[in-house]
């Protein structure tokens, strides 16, 4: 039998082994006590649905976490740095957990022995490499944190002026601990090898070094022993003090991440909840920290402060006084420090919460999962439900109810950019067709919009599709009513359009709106309408490919184009606009923001019907994204595929001073370009026409 | 007059005198605010607005009056019979803009009244100071007697948002329905048309660089 | 066609609106009395061209209260049985012309801006459907007609009347509502009703935020700013500044209109004004009926190039 091991406790007397297994139990209690008063916590909050398939839970967030897919991304030295120090800890402490394993229940009860030898230097190995994983992860993150220093680990607040270095010194305690446990674990492995010089120690290569190291400079074996004693119990004492607080500090990401990333929505923010049937106004929405779900209160402690979304948020970069992170941080004082019963505005001011587009870019790039759009949402809804909005928010929602559109406009004029055309669209409320049409408001009421959805209209009929629009029968679909909180309105507004369209008879529905296509899509359902919805940009796709369009020329314009948020992120519809460029002969040149990381242009989530709510000289979000557009050299066109992008964009190149430089297009007015259609003039009435000179 | 073309709302001005009642509820701690109106089965969306802002009871007298006066007669037995503190009414409405309809119903059931008030000070019991914002900016202020009819203007105060769950709950509340008595009407209207349009404004077309230069010609001839 | 006009005065001046009552009046052939209600009636300046008599009624109340006013009114139209009541489409008006017509049945309309003959009977011309159509009402013969007049609409009377003068005496009015004192809305130190030149702005610039822009553009202009109702109504702006029926009348040489679509209490206000101007993105602005020059465009934009020009 081989011989290659070592005493766990050499040199250690029986009292001192007694004391040190005191010293796991209550570090082990601690660590357990702080895990029962988070769950306390997470149960003050409201009781969702149960959670379902929690296998597949498991090991979606086992692959996420393990692959650190989620915190790699748009930082990979952050996500190399921190797959070095999450596998070196786990794998040091799955080391202590095998070692344990092996001295207190396999030797002990069992006889069986396996620390040793060819294991035993194995092990030995692998601890080792990753110790020094650990160590140069913890290196990277210093590096990080005290000279390259990003903007998204700024901790200074958008709102307010709020003393926060004590999340500084936290941030530091948290990596000086592991830093100082994987120093000492290092030291104590040398010293022990310095004392003892096993030649099979080689196989732990950093302890062999600097073992021999001391040695060459003149330790003795019994100093090193002496080192030893001291160090092991600094060490084994930091790493039971440790363990303790994980619960209580920032290591209680640790936990609460990979558990967030578990129980979270699929997909957040894509499908928002519907109230409570008979709500009261103590259901609506979030008011005080009790009303949190228990998922939110537990996804509030997951957050590293990582700064991610802080800095992929367009309010935050427009100047506006919001930054995602601290709206989860703020909760997350209140979640900690206060009773259930704890107003959220002590620490919320409506103007933050209200300050959000909902474009879900900070939900996107979160490395742990959580939900800041659909808690913001929740947010609005109590402001809405205690009637706290500014009176033009306020003054549009009441246009909706009463004329079922945001303009205010009689809803006779809906379908007047039609009549323009030249020739009828069908009224699918009275014949049927393949393709319904929902317009949307933008599209319909627009002047500039009303151009690009004459422009779709007229590339629909040169390919022969057969479609039809509601005319004064549809109404708002409410995406952007829901998002601004108004959840009543919007399900009022869905019933009324699912009734509409149910009484109709048609295949598929399309629409050039974005926020139209994804309530109709993705929200409907929950008031049962349940239809294939189309966005306009993957029907022209299926029209170019299927043949029923055929472009005449390559156009050969240089052309950026923009992702919108509820096309892109909240739908994964990323290619289809840019597949309709190619088809049509457009070289595409990206900016550097774009599909997931898309800039919002600021005018969701109801904000386009709100005031100014950004800090006197900033630079709107559109402005900053024309400036970037601009950047990329000459382009011919900025293409969107929105009508609010329509609207945000042609006044932004108007305001950025970039006016002459750069032009829009709506992707369906490029598409009617490249077809070299003869477009009739509308048709003047035959009184004073030219037909009687 | 086609019925399509016509919306029906509730209009600024009783928006803002619903408000100032709830105001006045909350600031006294007690009472009942009733909102009263005079129309067909349409005119109930706006009542149910006003429950849904927080007023406690609604009732809607049946018929369609068409003069201020004529309406006021409708009203009056409703009034007489809650005999409330406080009348509020709006100054007008927003498409017939009479302003006429409050100090009616005042004189017929018997109340001391104001119109065109801008704010209400009252403590529940005894005469309440009210201002009467007059044309150009000066404002009157005014001791009434109460039990009194005060018209409401608009900026008083910010009516409250009506959400659609507090309009949806107040759509399960039974608004009393009482006949219209409203005797004579004032007059008859003898015809509708649509206003003659002026000869109109002069187009200042091109640029808006153009336009603005137009306009500063346009002053500086005009000043000169 | 007997004609009873009822004078408005405040702190002892005749508003003008009475001498447009008494232009509107002589339309309908007379005789034109004009009943003058105060402390000291025989102060009040109403002898004007077309008035055939004035009545002097004597009451306790300096000012206007409305309960005197109703009292005073309900008398002479017992004593006198005038065809037609005209008194101003005004906010002392509001207070007690609905009492009046309620109590004595009489033919009632307001807001009017014409008035005709048709025989024996009496035509008004009145807006409906929020100034989307204008309507002719005809009053019933038999009883008389109250009608309160829309202001700015008649030419005023010129001074310059030699009518007969009589005295009505009425019973004291215990007050219900009562006179207290009168106090500025706010203190405004412009006083827009004399400027020549004047920047108006309205509901269209959105924001509070964007104010600042405009104020700055008047100054530049050498303006004066001026609001329409809304803007006041959001708390944006003291009323001081305001134009229309519930603010100042004004007749400026030059009117610039940014954003101010034309509700019809607006246009009472300054319609007259030399030469309106208007800019607004909504070509179907009512501003625009007015309006001698009207530019259908952002009016941010325009206002930012007219900074620049000037």
């Amino acid at each position: 039998m081989t011989s290659e091991t070592r005493q766990t406790f050499a040199g250690l007397a029986h009292w001192e082994i007694v004391f040190w297994y005191g010293l796991i139990v209550v570090s082990t209690a601690i660590f357990a006590w702080g895990v029962v008063r988070l769950a306390l916590r997470y149960r003050r909050g409201r009781s969702a649905a149960p959670l379902e398939g929690v296998g597949r839970r498991a090991a979606r967030a086992a692959a996420i976490v393990l692959t650190h897919r989620w915190i790699k991304r748009r930082d990979p030295l952050a996500g190399v740095g921190h797959a070095l120090i999450f596998y070196g800890f786990m794998i040091l402490f799955a080391g202590t957990v095998v070692l344990a394993f092996q001295d207190d229940i396999a030797k002990p009860l069992f006889g069986f022995d396996f620390w040793r030898g060819g294991f035993y230097l194995g092990y030995s190995l692998v601890l080792d490499v990753f110790g020094a994983a650990l160590t140069i992860g913890l290196a990277i993150m210093a590096v990080k944190r005290g000279i390259l220093r990003p903007r998204r680990l700024d901790y200074a607040r958008p709102d307010r002026e709020e003393d926060r270095r004590i999340y500084v010194i936290g941030d530091w305690v948290f990596l000086a601990s592991l830093f100082f446990l994987a120093l000492t674990g290092f030291l104590l492995e040398a010293f022990r090898i310095a004392g003892t010089n096993p030649s099979f120690e080689v196989w732990s290569p950093v302890g062999w070094a600097v073992g021999h190291a001391f040695r060459s400079f003149g330790m003795t074996a019994q100093q090193a022993s002496s080192a030893h004693f001291a160090t092991w119990w600094t060490h084994g004492v930091v790493a039971l003090a440790f363990v303790s607080s994980i619960p209580f500090t920032k290591a209680v990401h640790m936990l609460a991440g990979p558990a967030n990333v578990g129980v979270r929505e699929e997909r957040p923010g894509r499908r928002l909840p519907l109230l409570p049937p008979n709500a009261t106004p103590e259901q609506v929405g979030y008011g005080r920290i009790g009303d949190l779900s228990w998922e939110h209160l537990l996804s509030l402690d997951a957050c590293t402060k990582c700064g991610k979304c802080h800095v992929a948020c367009p309010a935050n970069a427009g100047g506006y006084p919001l930054s995602p992170r601290d709206v989860i941080l703020d909760l997350r004082e209140l979640s900690a420090h206060e009773s259930a019963d704890a107003e959220i505005s002590r620490r919320i001011r409506p103007d933050t919460i209200w300050s959000c587009t909902q474009c879900n870019a900070c939900v996107e790039i979160c490395p742990v999962g959580i939900e800041h759009v659909p808690i913001i949402n929740q947010l609005r809804r109590r402001l809405v439900e205690v009637g706290e909005l500014d009176p033009m928010l306020q003054s549009t929602l009441e246009a909706v109810y009463e004329t079922g559109n945001s303009f205010g406009e009689p809803k006779r004029k809906r379908p007047r950019w039609a009549k323009e055309l030249g020739f009828d669209v069908k009224d699918i409320r009275k014949e049927p067709a393949e393709l319904l049409w929902f317009v949307g408001d933008y599209a319909s009421f627009d002047a500039r919009n009303q151009r690009a959805t004459q422009a779709l209209a007229r590339v629909l009929r040169n390919a022969d599709v057969d479609f039809g629009i509601l005319f004064d029968a549809e109404k708002t679909a409410g995406c952007d009513v829901r998002r601004a909180g108004e959840e009543g309105l919007w399900a009022t507004l869905a019933e009324e359009n699912v009734r509409t369209i149910s009484g109709c008879d048609f295949e598929r529905i399309f629409s050039s709106d974005p926020h139209t296509f994804h309530t109709l899509r993705n929200e409907y359902p929950q008031h049962g309408g349940d239809w294939t919805v189309l966005h306009h940009s993957q029907l022209l796709l299926e029209l170019l490919d299927g043949g029923a369009l055929t472009p005449q020329r390559p156009l050969g314009y240089r052309v950026t184009y923009h992702d919108p948020c509820t096309l892109g992120r909240y739908n994964g519809v990323y290619d289809a606009p840019r597949a309709v460029l190619e088809r049509i002969g457009c070289e595409l040149v990206e900016m550097p923001r774009n599909r997931d990381n898309s800039f919002c242009c600021g005018a969701g989530g109801g904000r386009i019907w709100m005031k100014e709510l950004a800090r006197a000289g900033a630079k709107r979000p559109s402005e900053q994204r024309i400036d970037e557009a601009v950047g990329l050299g000459r382009l011919d066109y900025f293409v969107v595929c929105c009508p609010k992008d329509v609207t945000m964009y042609e006044d932004a190149i108007k305001t950025s001073g970039h006016q002459g430089e750069l032009e829009l297009r709506e992707l369906s007015e490029l598409v009617l370009e490249s077809l070299d259609l003869h477009v009739e003039e509308p048709v003047h009435s035959a009184a004073g026409g030219e037909e009687d000179t | 007059m086609d019925p399509d073309y016509l919306d029906t709302a509730l209009n600024e001005w009783d928006a803002c005198a619903t408000e100032e009642a709830i105001q006045i509820r909350e600031r006294l701690g007690e009472g009942e605010v009733v909102v009263v109106t005079v129309g067909d089965e349409d005119s109930e969306a706006a009542l149910r607005r006003c429950l849904a802002m927080g007023a406690d009871r609604a009732i809607r007298v049946d018929g369609t009056p068409v003069d201020p006066v004529s309406t006021a007669r409708a009203l009056a037995g409703v009034v007489a019979a809650e005999s409330p503190d406080l009348v509020l009414a709006g100054v007008q409405s927003s498409d017939s803009v009479q302003g006429s309809t409050g100090v009616a119903l005042a004189e017929l059931v018997d109340l001391p009244r104001v119109a065109v008030v801008t704010k209400v000070d009252w403590s529940g019991s005894g005469p309440a100071t009210v201002d009467r914002e007059l044309e150009g900016g000066l404002v009157d202020v005014v001791e009434v007697d109460t039990p009194a009819l005060l018209t409401i203007q608009t900026g008083i105060n910010q009516p409250r948002y009506a959400n659609l769950r507090a309009i949806k709950q107040a759509e399960q509340v039974e608004i009393a329905v009482v006949p219209a008595e409203t005797g004579e009407p004032g007059y008859r209207v003898w015809r509708m048309f649509t206003p003659p349009r002026g000869e109109g404004a002069e187009l200042l077309n091109g640029s808006t660089a153009q336009v603005a230069q137009r306009i500063v010609e346009i002053v500086r001839e005009r000043l000169a | 066609m007997s004609v009873l006009v009822v004078a408005e005065q405040l702190q002892g001046r005749v508003r003008d609106v009475t001498y447009e009552l008494v232009s509107a009046a002589r339309e309908l052939g007379g005789p034109v009395a004009v009943a003058a209600i105060g402390a000291d009636p025989a102060s009040l300046d109403v002898a004007h061209e077309g008035v055939d008599e004035v009545v002097h009624v004597r009451v306790e109340q300096e000012e206007f209260e409305n309960d005197v006013y109703q009292a005073a009114l309900e008398s002479l139209v017992a004593a006198r049985s005038p065809d037609v009541v005209l008194l101003g489409f005004t906010v002392n008006s509001m207070g007690y012309a609905g009492a009046v017509a309620a109590k004595l049945d009489l033919g009632f309309a307001s807001d009017v801006f014409a008035v005709a003959r048709d025989g024996d009977s009496l035509v008004a011309t009145r807006s409906f459907y929020g100034a989307k159509v204008h309507g002719e009402v005809e009053f019933p013969p038999g009883r008389p007609v109250l009608l309160l007049l829309r202001p700015t609409v008649w030419a005023p009377a010129t001074a310059g009347g030699s009518p007969t003068v009589t005295d009505h005496a009425i019973a004291p009015v215990v007050s219900r509502a009562r006179h207290k004192e009168f106090h500025e809305a706010a203190k405004g130190d412009v006083d827009i009703s004399t400027a020549d030149f004047l920047l108006s702005i309205g509901r269209g610039i959105g924001e509070r935020e964007n104010i600042a822009m405009f104020e700055e553009l008047a100054e530049k202009l050498g303006a004066t700013l001026a609001v329409s109702r809304p803007i006041v109504d959001a708390g944006w702006m003291t009323n001081a500044r305001q134009v229309g029926q519930s603010g100042k009348t004004v007749k400026p040489k030059v009117y610039l209109a940014f954003g101010i679509s034309g509700a019809v209490q607006h246009l009472a206000g300054m319609k007259t004004s030399e030469t309106i101007i208007a800019v607004n993105t909504d070509p179907e602005a009512a501003i625009f009926d007015v309006a001698h020059y009207g530019a259908v465009a952002d009016l941010f934009d325009v206002a930012e190039e007219l900074a620049k020009l000037v």
